[in-house]
């Protein structure tokens, strides 16, 4: 088994983050040691640190102190509210870490340009999380199309349907935190920028990873929000051209509704909708996410009494071949690039903000 | 003459139409429509005809006047993209392809999302409520599983079929006696 990167978790406001401690703390085998995590929100906080309790980890309120506490380490994972995200990303790259970044490395195409800038020429491995790469479903339609067995490309479709997590992360709806400021959805409205579309940068990756295309114009609308509460927008629909004229469609929305509690509970049978569709020439090809589901009500089951899906994950036998492990390759050299670099992360983010100038101006945005 | 629209008697649609009173307010509708080639009607029929009357089961449904219709259609084919939006901010998505392969069904589906639910006809599982991808080509269709089957021409009974000369096919224990049983049973 390879050494394992020794890494700093620099906030826990991300949604995914508990899911990561979750991992580390029942995976002897997992390739991460993580030494320290930094949380200001004490609910936060110790939602992670009873997930890890078993382990030997320090915590810190402010991952300043973390850094300075742990000159030494090599890497870090980016795990606060996007609005800090460019802060502390340049922190790290002062620093010279590796850096791992939850989801969008920022929001902003200006700290975007800067970012990439910054790390013209960086030696360390710069990840950003977008973890869909490793559902071998997807992989597998990626080499359909790179070994021409569909044909020239007609159409993409691609959903990337979740619920909405912001009851039990409460950040995750506030738009400032979530998109970085305030912008309103569209002129006038009192809902903002920074929910689903901002959570799900996903399935803008996807096609440009599974197609080779890139996006060359977008049209996106905005329903009004199932949540009345949520400020952030819960429901994007988006179509437009890739290269050739290729049309393509995604749906990054919360639509599947969720039990208003402060613990999270499944409530539509299935949770996450993640459904692609290729047609090409001489083909078609369309895969679900879940790939072989099985429905249950149970009792005892992690929904009491609700019919939801259980499935089983397809994970590859090579322990470097995940988000973790090949991030974890990477720092240790075994890997040359990322599996998901900042300039793919900042290529999603880019469509994102268009779909988001598309729902504003009411226009076609050209990429 | 009137225009008509024989989909206001489609199933799906009036289940929606009934149910919506127990589900608050609608928001966004799905529409998927889904044709093999040899089932696809002329361009004119498809824009015209088809889209227009599903345009109008999201009307009614939306209980609105539409204010924004954005069609992306891929030239020259009955494949296209559109959003409309509604005057009370309800957003209806449409999919509509009769290009798909000749293998593939005819697929029409809905599915409504409200502030309290949701209702649809879609499958929990992708295509046909059944496990794993689809590949399909005008000659065959295959479903399998990712990395864990051996893609074949058919359904289910193939599939399994082909993971078992990979994998071996698993001894019946006391298999015999459950033989003798039937053989019994089916004397009476």
């Amino acid at each position: 088994m390879s050494e394992k990167i020794k890494i700093l978790v620099a906030g826990a406001a991300n949604p995914h983050i508990p899911g990561y401690c979750r991992n580390f703390a029942g995976n002897p085998k997992h390739e991460w040691e993580i030494v320290a995590l930094a949380e200001s929100d004490p609910v936060l906080l110790g939602n992670v640190q009873q997930i890890m309790k078993d382990k030997p980890v320090k915590y810190y309120s402010d991952w300043r102190k973390m850094l300075d506490a742990h000159p030494d380490i090599e890497a870090v994972q980016i795990g606060n509210d996007n609005k800090y995200h460019f802060e502390l990303f340049k922190e790290c790259i002062a620093r010279k870490l590796h850096i791992y970044s939850t989801k969008v490395a920022t929001m902003d195409p200006e700290e975007g340009r800067e970012l990439l800038k910054l790390t013209e020429n960086y030696e360390k491995t710069i990840q950003v999380e977008l973890e869909l790469h490793f559902n071998q479903q997807f992989r597998y339609a990626r080499d359909l199309v790179r070994s021409g067995k569909l044909g020239e490309i007609q159409s993409v479709y691609l959903t990337n349907i979740s619920q909405s997590p912001c009851n039990y992360f409460p950040n995750w709806g506030d738009p400032e935190l979530s998109y970085g400021k305030i912008v309103p959805i569209r002129p006038g409205a009192d809902c903002f920028r920074g929910g689903a579309l901002t959570d799900h940068p996903h399935p803008f990756d996807l096609v440009r990873w599974i197609t080779g295309l890139e996006f060359r114009e977008v049209y996106a609308r905005s329903a009004r929000n199932q949540r009345k509460h949520l400020k952030v927008e819960d429901h994007v629909a988006i179509t437009g051209k890739l290269d050739n004229g290729v049309p393509f469609f995604i749906n990054p929305s919360y639509s599947n509704l969720e039990e208003q509690v402060a613990r999270r509970r499944l409530l539509w049978p299935k949770s996450l909708e993640c459904n692609l569709k290729i047609l090409g020439s001489k083909g078609y090809y369309s895969t679900d996410y879940f790939d072989k589901p099985i429905y249950v009500v149970g009792k005892d089951h992690a929904s009491p009494d609700r019919l939801i899906v259980e499935t089983s994950w397809i994970s590859s036998p090579d322990e470097n071949d995940s988000l973790t492990g090949s991030f974890a390759a990477c720092v240790r050299g075994e890997r040359s690039t990322p599996e998901t670099s900042l300039a793919d992360g900042l290529e999603a983010v880019k469509v994102m903000n268009a779909a988001y100038d598309s729902i504003y101006f009411d226009k076609v945005i050209e990429l | 003459m009137k225009m008509k629209n024989p989909w206001l008697n489609w199933h799906v649609y009036k289940s929606i139409a009934g149910l919506s009173s127990r589900c608050g307010e609608l928001c966004s509708l799905r529409f998927t429509w889904q044709r093999p080639k040899k089932n696809a009607s002329g361009e004119t029929e498809f824009l015209e005809v088809s889209l227009v009357q599903y345009l109008h089961l999201a009307q009614e449904l939306a209980g609105s006047p539409l204010v924004e219709l954005y069609i992306n259609k891929r030239s020259g084919a009955n494949n296209l993209f559109a959003l409309a939006e509604f005057e009370n901010q309800v957003v209806a998505e449409f999919e509509m392809n009769e290009t798909m392969p000749d293998t593939i069904p005819d697929t029409f589906f809905i599915k409504a999302n409200f502030t309290g639910g949701h209702v649809t006809n879609q499958p929990l599982a992708a295509y046909f409520n059944e496990p794993g991808s689809i590949l399909a080509s005008d000659d065959e269709l295959q479903q399998f599983t990712v990395f864990a089957d051996t893609p074949v021409t058919g359904g289910i009974v193939e599939t399994l079929m082909a993971r078992c000369e990979v994998l071996g096919t698993p001894e019946m224990n006391g298999g015999e006696k459950l033989l003798e049983a039937v053989r019994k049973a089916v004397q009476r």
